[in-house]
């Protein structure tokens, strides 16, 4: 196990892409242990071959389709119109805005661009500092994978054999308090900063907005009704989400054009790919650990630090917001989460509950140097110089990181929609 | 993925004849691989929607749809990872990316694309060897050979090693495995 690790960790500082890190690793084991390498093989194809991981393609393809009919500028002309007449209503409308946007996507990177690309502009030329702007894009930006449908969620369950749908419905209340605590860091700075408000409140401009905006906003409806009747498999209602998203930016919107459907599945195709295919080196990689009993191991030496969950959390939490700084999420999670499911399960810990835990973590990871996905993004996309952007970073991750407590030790915020629903 | 150290991607270079003749056959297998990820891809989602269509209106499901999706699903991964280094798309930690930039330590790039490369050698001959070991399993709905679901990982190997080649014949070591979002203004891939 320690030689894997070893070996995976020098082929990732070689600057090796993840994939070719843990299948490269793998194969070292494999070939040092004198097993046929053709088992790495079998074991890298066979997990891919799996009907419910289609659903990251095709809810990706949906995101795309969304995006590309130009939903994000609907959405947040609808979000403007209920916040913008609020001290800085411009940045809380970037947060509502997300909070709808989660609720399409699906993808942290792709809602990060989307409002980087339109709110830092407008941001600054309402007198926000840039930094300020990109920022507050990065951050709000993590509630993508927490609000469904979520790629991260996908995999999570595949992973850990829940309920899809139950994780879908347990992302929602959290979803929402990490809106509210963006909204409450928000609204302090530009109280703080004397940050502009728009014209007062009109129901006349809301009415025109959602009108606008109705179609974009039944999507998530759509999902969780597919959820909820019980009878859809995940991948199915990914299928009638991408169905959904062209018919309504095709025919509805029309801002979506038959020549785009080229582009737009091949990079798709290619997005999933590099997920996906990490998930395919990482299955020997787990199989390797499963021979040498690491989550037994780990879950016995874990017990003898001690035997209350609340402290498992803790240092869970701590583990993995460490681990967030240096490496990738797909990566953390699919390594770790073989790992801990035994461990989780041996404290009681409910593995549903753990994985809104475990992406709030992995999200507040993407934020935070050296190896922070939508830092990169929004500094990309709105030409911020990453210093810049880092030196306003603070409110926002302190706000994300209460949320995360909050999660942690109220299970029920997580557990009580899913159970609800059920009963 | 980035890290605060950004590797910085060289611009190409103009190549010469062999190195054209390289990148005409890399161009040719680059439009494949697109002209395939997207018929795949359409191909995929039209059938999950019909299935669920044929499933739960006409209740006639469409038994065989669901392994013709998952082996059209694991070429399309395959070879969608295979394309992907073309775009600069795969995901990495260039963690010491700033210090391979300096030229006393540039030679690390190099040692990074020979393991990086020799990695996706032998992960191609594992992809062989498996092939060989499954020849006469069948799947079991389509009663197809396996071979055609399960030689998707060597035919995107040997793919990603001529994207590999041509990479480095057209730019150098950094540019390999370098991710758009390390350099942007060098993200143009070939």
């Amino acid at each position: 196990m320690i030689f894997l690790f070893i070996a995976f960790t020098a082929l990732l500082l070689l600057g090796l892409p993840i994939f070719l890190a843990m299948a490269g690793s793998a194969m070292a084991v494999v070939a040092w242990d004198g097993i046929p390498l053709g088992v790495v093989a079998q074991r890298v194809i066979s997990g891919v071959q799996s009907f419910p991981l289609l659903a990251v393609l095709l809810f990706t393809l949906a995101g795309s389709l969304m995006n590309e009919s130009g939903i994000s500028d609907r959405l947040f002309a609808f979000t403007r119109a209920i916040v913008g007449h609020i001290r800085g209503g411009l940045a809380q409308t970037a947060v509502i805005g997300n909070v709808f946007l989660a609720g399409i996507s699906g993808s942290s990177v792709a809602d990060c661009a989307a409002t980087a690309r339109v709110f830092v502009p407008q941001l600054t030329r309402a007198g926000y500092g840039q930094g300020f702007a990109a920022a507050l894009s990065a951050s709000v930006a993590t509630l993508g994978p927490i609000i469904p449908p979520s790629i991260l969620m996908v995999i999570y369950a595949w992973q850990a054999n829940i309920s899809l749908g139950d994780l879908f419905w347990a992302g929602v209340i959290p979803g929402l308090v990490m809106a509210v605590a963006l909204m409450i860091a928000t609204g302090i700075v530009a109280a703080r900063r004397g940050y502009p408000k728009d014209d007062a409140f009109s129901v006349a401009r809301l009415w025109a907005a959602f009108k606008h905006a109705i179609w974009a906003l039944l999507m998530p409806v759509l999902i969780l009704s597919g959820f909820r009747a019980g009878v859809f498999t995940a991948t199915e209602i990914a299928g009638v989400a991408a169905l959904y998203a062209l018919i309504v930016g095709k025919f509805i919107y029309r801002t979506l054009h038959w020549s785009a459907l080229p582009r737009i599945l091949l990079a798709t195709a290619k997005e999933t790919a590099v997920i996906l295919v990490i998930v395919g080196a990482a299955a020997p990689f787990s199989w390797i650990l499963g021979i040498e009993e690491a989550p037994r191991l780990i879950a016995e030496a874990v017990k003898q630090l001690t035997s209350e969950p609340w402290v498992i959390l803790l240092l869970l939490n701590v583990v993995l917001l460490i681990l967030g700084m240096v490496m990738e999420t797909i990566a953390i999670m699919i390594i770790l989460v073989p790992i801990l499911i035994p461990l989780l399960t041996t404290f009681g810990i409910d593995l549903t509950h753990f994985g809104i835990v475990l992406l709030v973590n992995l999200v507040i990871g993407q934020l935070t140097p050296p190896v922070g996905v939508l830092l990169f993004v929004s500094s990309s996309v709105s030409r911020t110089p990453l210093a810049m952007l880092l030196r306003e970073m603070t409110p926002f991750l302190v706000a994300l990181i209460a949320t995360l407590m909050m999660l942690t030790y109220l299970p029920s915020l997580s557990l009580w929609l899913p159970r609800a629903l059920n009963h | 993925m980035g890290s605060l150290g950004r590797a910085v991607v060289p611009p190409a270079r103009a190549p010469g004849p062999l190195a054209r003749a390289l990148v005409r056959a890399d161009d040719a297998a680059a439009k494949v691989e697109d002209a395939f990820l997207i018929a795949a891809h359409a191909v995929i989602a039209l059938l999950v929607v019909a299935a669920v269509g044929f499933r739960y209106v006409l209740h006639d499901p469409l038994t065989w749809s669901q392994e013709f999706i998952v082996g059209l699903f694991t070429w399309l991964i395959f070879i969608g990872a295979a394309a992907a280094i073309r775009s600069r798309m795969h995901i990495r930690i260039d963690a010491l990316g700033a210090v391979f930039a300096r030229p006393s330590w540039s030679f690390m790039n190099w040692v990074g694309v020979v393991v990086g490369t020799l990695i996706v050698a032998a992960l191609l001959w594992a992809g062989l060897l498996n092939a060989s070991d499954i020849r006469g399993v069948q799947t079991p709905m389509l009663d197809v050979a396996q071979v055609w679901f399960d030689g998707a990982l060597p035919v995107a190997l040997a793919l990603l090693l001529l994207h590999i080649v041509r990479i480095l014949v057209e730019r150098d070591a950094a540019a390999v495995f370098a991710s758009q979002l390390e350099n942007l203004d060098a993200a143009a891939g070939p």
